[in-house]
């Protein structure tokens, strides 16, 4: 497969190939979060069958990577609005002592919450749509989620 | 590709959901996040197992496509690329294993700070134990586990002698007597079925065998197997040299002056 383009590329295919298996080695090092047991469990279940415990940390890692990204990117939705109340609120509130930004600060830091509404923005951003029905079935907890998953 | 309505999520209450929630809150807190709404976790780990899931079902696809029934590297940068949508720079122009989609992952690993899971699980391996010797019956039960595995199955023994008896004996109980020729002179079908290999072992310099194992010094426990000749009557049992296998058991003892080859 790689025969054509091997006579093109050369060294670079050589640079590649060495890079990545470096790179595996390297991933032994790296402990994902998502241990190895679960992942398998999950490789298992879906018919992925490898020898390989390098390419199951792969797997891992890149999921990681894709939770951390979706967490990342609720976290500045989050932020954003906090930001700005708290812009608000300092402007409001300019006659006040000073004291009151450390105390400011710490309320941010308890008030970082993952809540659906900002969740669903981040996951949009990654084509992953999910409808919340809150409108009409206020008290209901999380079945009422419907996740669309366009490609 | 069309996009799919999926209404079933993952079982909540099972426990590898409950594995998957742990360690996507461990991802969560690294992200910055104090604390999470119950609902958004667990839709987060649902997302988790859909992308584990999926990645996998892909590469495996791949592979299959392609005659094996490994995946391998290539199968899941396809995946990831599948999944991810493509980038500038990936496999449809260039080889893919300098595709963007590993350069990411390559660049996460590098940067982000490694965060273990808390717990250590308990790694149950299913799959029955890759055993040389083929599987008996009795080291199924847990009833005659002091035999070694190598000892052949016992064999089903003749009503003769144990009519009277009708307690079960071990077999490593049973006296010796019971497996002499009863009757008239007639050879019940005692002992070990078969026309079977003898096994001799024997100890000391070993020099003549001429597998390359044997050579050189120290000594060894050596053991030769012997077949009997089948066109022999039952009396006389003849051995001809023709060592099969030769299992060198190596056997450390302080060195003899000996002389071999």
């Amino acid at each position: 497969m790689n025969q054509g383009q091997q006579s093109n590329q050369g060294n670079g295919h050589h640079d590649d190939d060495a890079a990545l298996s470096e790179f595996l080695a390297s991933l032994m090092d790296y402990t994902p979060t998502i241990p190895d047991e679960l992942v398998e469990h999950y490789l298992a279940k879906s018919g992925f069958q490898c020898p390989d415990v390098r390419l199951v940390r792969l797997v891992a890692v890149a999921t990681q990577k894709f939770i951390a990204e979706v967490a990342t990117d609720a976290l500045q939705y989050v932020l954003e609005v906090l930001t700005y109340t708290d812009i608000f609120w300092h402007c409001k509130a300019r006659q006040a002592a000073v004291v009151k930004d450390k105390r400011d600060k710490q309320q941010k830091d308890k008030r970082l919450i993952l809540a659906m509404e900002d969740l669903s923005k981040a996951l949009r951003e990654v084509s992953i749509f999910s409808v919340l029905s809150q409108f009409w079935l206020q008290g209901l907890p999380h079945q009422s989620t419907i996740i669309l998953q366009k490609t | 590709m069309k996009s799919q309505t999926l209404e079933s999520r993952s079982d909540p209450s099972g426990y590898p959901f409950a594995v998957t929630r742990m360690a996507v809150a461990q991802i969560c807190k690294s992200a910055g996040f104090k604390s999470s709404q119950r609902s958004a976790l667990e839709t987060l780990a649902d997302v988790a197992a859909r992308h584990l899931q999926a990645l996998a079902r892909s590469a495996a696809s791949s592979a299959a496509l392609a005659g094996r029934t490994d995946s391998n590297l290539l199968d899941i940068i396809l995946a990831l690329e599948d999944l991810h949508g493509l980038l500038p720079g990936s496999s449809t122009s260039r080889p893919p294993y300098s595709s963007p989609a590993i350069a990411d992952v390559v660049r996460f690993v590098r940067v982000a700070d490694e965060i273990p899971f808390p717990k250590a699980l308990p790694r149950r391996d299913i799959r029955p134990e890759e055993s040389i010797f083929p599987l008996n019956p009795r080291s199924v039960s847990g009833f005659l586990n002091h035999v070694p595995r190598w000892l052949p199955e016992i064999p089903k023994m003749g009503d003769g002698v144990d009519k009277g008896h009708h307690r079960e004996e071990k077999w490593e109980m049973r006296s010796t007597e019971g497996c002499c020729l009863v009757g008239d002179g007639e050879r019940m079908e005692r002992g070990l079925a078969g026309k079977r290999e003898r096994v001799r072992f024997r100890m000391g310099i070993v020099g003549r065998l001429t597998n390359g194992v044997c050579r050189g010094g120290g000594k060894r426990v050596s053991c030769q197997s012997w077949t009997c000749c089948e066109d022999d009557d039952e009396e006389k049992i003849c051995l001809k040299k023709r060592p099969k296998s030769c299992d060198v058991l190596f056997y450390s003892r302080k060195k003899r002056k000996g002389q071999f080859k």
